[in-house]
């Protein structure tokens, strides 16, 4: 079931959290504007498919793009399918986990979150 | 004047000579042709050992893909040739290697074209081989220029080079070939020679022929050829697991001798949590085997090669393994090879086979228990000769776990 915002279907929805360490990681690489998110899934990690991020400020004809928290998050179609529902987190402390990853999509995932089986 | 092609290498003496010196036949290994600046890294993300992005051309990668569960889709040997990747599959693999890529393939720059059946591909293998590929060698015109005269350094195990090959003796220069020179077994005292020369520049309807004739030379130089029954009877001897038998989605590397083919400092790849925590927890439940044969009377002969699947059980009936291949050889075959065959008058059988790690020793002797169908009950009802088998070593391809990278 596609995730709503406003109406909006939201591709990968993220938590003000996420999107303020976003914006911190952007101005660190010195992007102020039009902060953007690329998120996408590669083949790999310990379960088949693994998650790929990037900080960016360039959007692409085959982005889907929605913009939360004063951040765009940008999902190539070949990744949407498998991200499609996916809530994006960040988990801080001396435990946390950094950027984590519900997805909806992942049958199994493995033991740090990073990898996931559909 | 040409020997003629040792077919069974039960029955065919000169087998045993062609164990100590040099053996030629076709290989049947699956060719995949790898186009996409993403190649190399993805086979990374995909595989138990390091597929570096930043290796040189001409390197040559023995790794394992392997599924969510750590179990074996195939060994394969990455081969770089610059700008593309040659993969060799197990025989037989090429397509479900090409669909395991292509599932795992989302954002990749890859294209894998399955190019087997349009090549030829012979494998020559034995202590003297590079004596015998000497002669045949030209220089190549190929991206990868080596001098034919450097090309057999045993510096170079697990490298690739394009050279010529010709009529030994004529100076001619028949094909390109890229030859391959398998990763060595860095623990093995006597490491045996085996070299792929892929024929290149042919096609369907020329690469039967081409791969003929290229046998033909280097059996001038003093190669004997092996039937493709010869040449897995030769594979037992030389304990190489095989697709269908020592490896499938039934085992993982770990239980199949393959931990030299695994970097567990890489990081992630498929598989690899589970295979991570059966190393470190000392998990692994059963291991490869090489095995040798006698009936209890001592003797051993055709009819006691125990069929693939038999039970192995210990002293007291528990089960405790099976037998995954089994081959008879003349006497002394393979002797050298130290493959557990007898120097002796009798007849060698051996195989290999999977036995429970706690029983999984050197010297420990196991009993076969037949298949139903196997011909182990004789017509008049009477059980045949209990055959017992020991175990001559625990088989490990690429040698023991790579020692860790220094930084």
């Amino acid at each position: 079931m596609p995730i709503t915002q406003d109406g909006v279907e939201l591709t990968v929805a993220i938590s003000e959290k996420a999107a303020e360490k976003i914006k911190y990681f952007a101005t660190k690489e010195g992007i102020t504007d039009n902060v953007g998110l690329r998120v996408a899934v590669k083949g790999g990690g310990c379960s088949g498919l693994t998650y790929d991020l990037a900080i960016t400020d360039q959007e692409r004809e085959s982005d889907k793009i929605v913009e939360q928290y004063g951040v765009k998050v940008m999902v190539d179609k070949k990744s949407y399918i498998y991200l499609v529902g996916t809530e994006l987190d960040f988990s801080d402390g001396l435990n946390g986990k950094g950027f984590v990853f519900e997805n909806p999509n992942a049958k199994k995932a493995c033991g740090c979150g990073t990898s996931f089986a559909v | 004047m040409l020997e003629p092609v040792i077919s069974d290498a039960r029955t065919d003496a000169r087998f045993q000579r062609a164990v100590v010196t040099a053996a030629v036949y076709e290989s049947g290994a699956g060719r995949l042709l790898l186009t996409g600046a993403d190649a190399r890294d993805l086979l990374n993300r995909l595989s138990t050992n390091l597929v570096d992005p930043d290796a040189a051309p001409g390197s040559v990668c023995a790794t394992v893909l392997t599924s969510d569960r750590g179990r074996i889709v195939d060994l394969v040997y990455v081969i770089h040739c610059g700008d593309h990747q040659l993969l060799l599959t197990s025989p037989g693999r090429q397509e479900a290697v090409a669909a395991f890529l292509d599932q795992y393939t989302i954002m990749e720059e890859l294209e894998v074209a399955d190019i087997t059946g349009s090549t030829a591909m012979l494998t020559l293998a034995g202590p003297t081989a590079a004596a015998v590929l000497r002669p045949a060698l030209r220089d190549s015109t190929g991206k990868l220029p080596t001098p034919p005269s450097a090309i057999l350094d045993d510096e170079l195990a697990g490298t690739a080079r394009y050279v010529g090959i010709g009529e030994p003796g004529s100076g001619e220069r028949m094909w390109e070939c890229l030859l391959t020179v398998l990763p060595n077994n860095p623990a093995a005292e006597l490491p045996i020679p085996a070299y792929h020369l892929l024929l290149l520049g042919l096609d369907a309807d020329r690469a039967a022929a081409a791969a003929e004739r290229c046998q033909t030379h280097l059996m001038l130089a003093g190669a004997l050829q092996l039937s493709a029954a010869a040449a897995e009877t030769l594979r037992i001897v030389h304990r190489h697991p095989r697709y269908g038998a020592e490896m499938s989605d039934a085992y993982n590397p770990l239980e199949a001798g393959l931990i030299g083919a695994i970097d567990f400092h890489k990081g992630c790849y498929i598989g690899q949590e589970v295979i991570a925590r059966l190393d470190t927890y000392q998990k692994v439940q059963k291991y490869l085997v090489a095995l040798r044969f006698e009936t209890a009377d001592g003797a051993a002969g055709a009819t006691a090669i125990p069929a693939a699947g038999a039970r192995l059980v210990d002293e007291a009936g528990k089960a405790t393994g099976l037998v995954t291949s089994a081959t008879a050889l003349p006497s002394g075959a393979g002797a050298d090879a130290d493959n557990g065959a007898d120097a002796g008058d009798a007849p060698a059988v051996i195989g290999l086979g999977y036995v429970r790690t706690a029983a999984a020793q050197v010297g420990n002797r196991l009993q076969v228990v037949p298949l139903a169908d196997d011909g182990s009950i004789s017509d008049d009802g009477r059980i045949r000769p209990t055959v017992t088998a020991e175990i001559t070593a625990l088989p490990q391809l690429f040698g023991g776990e790579q020692p860790a990278p220094t930084r």
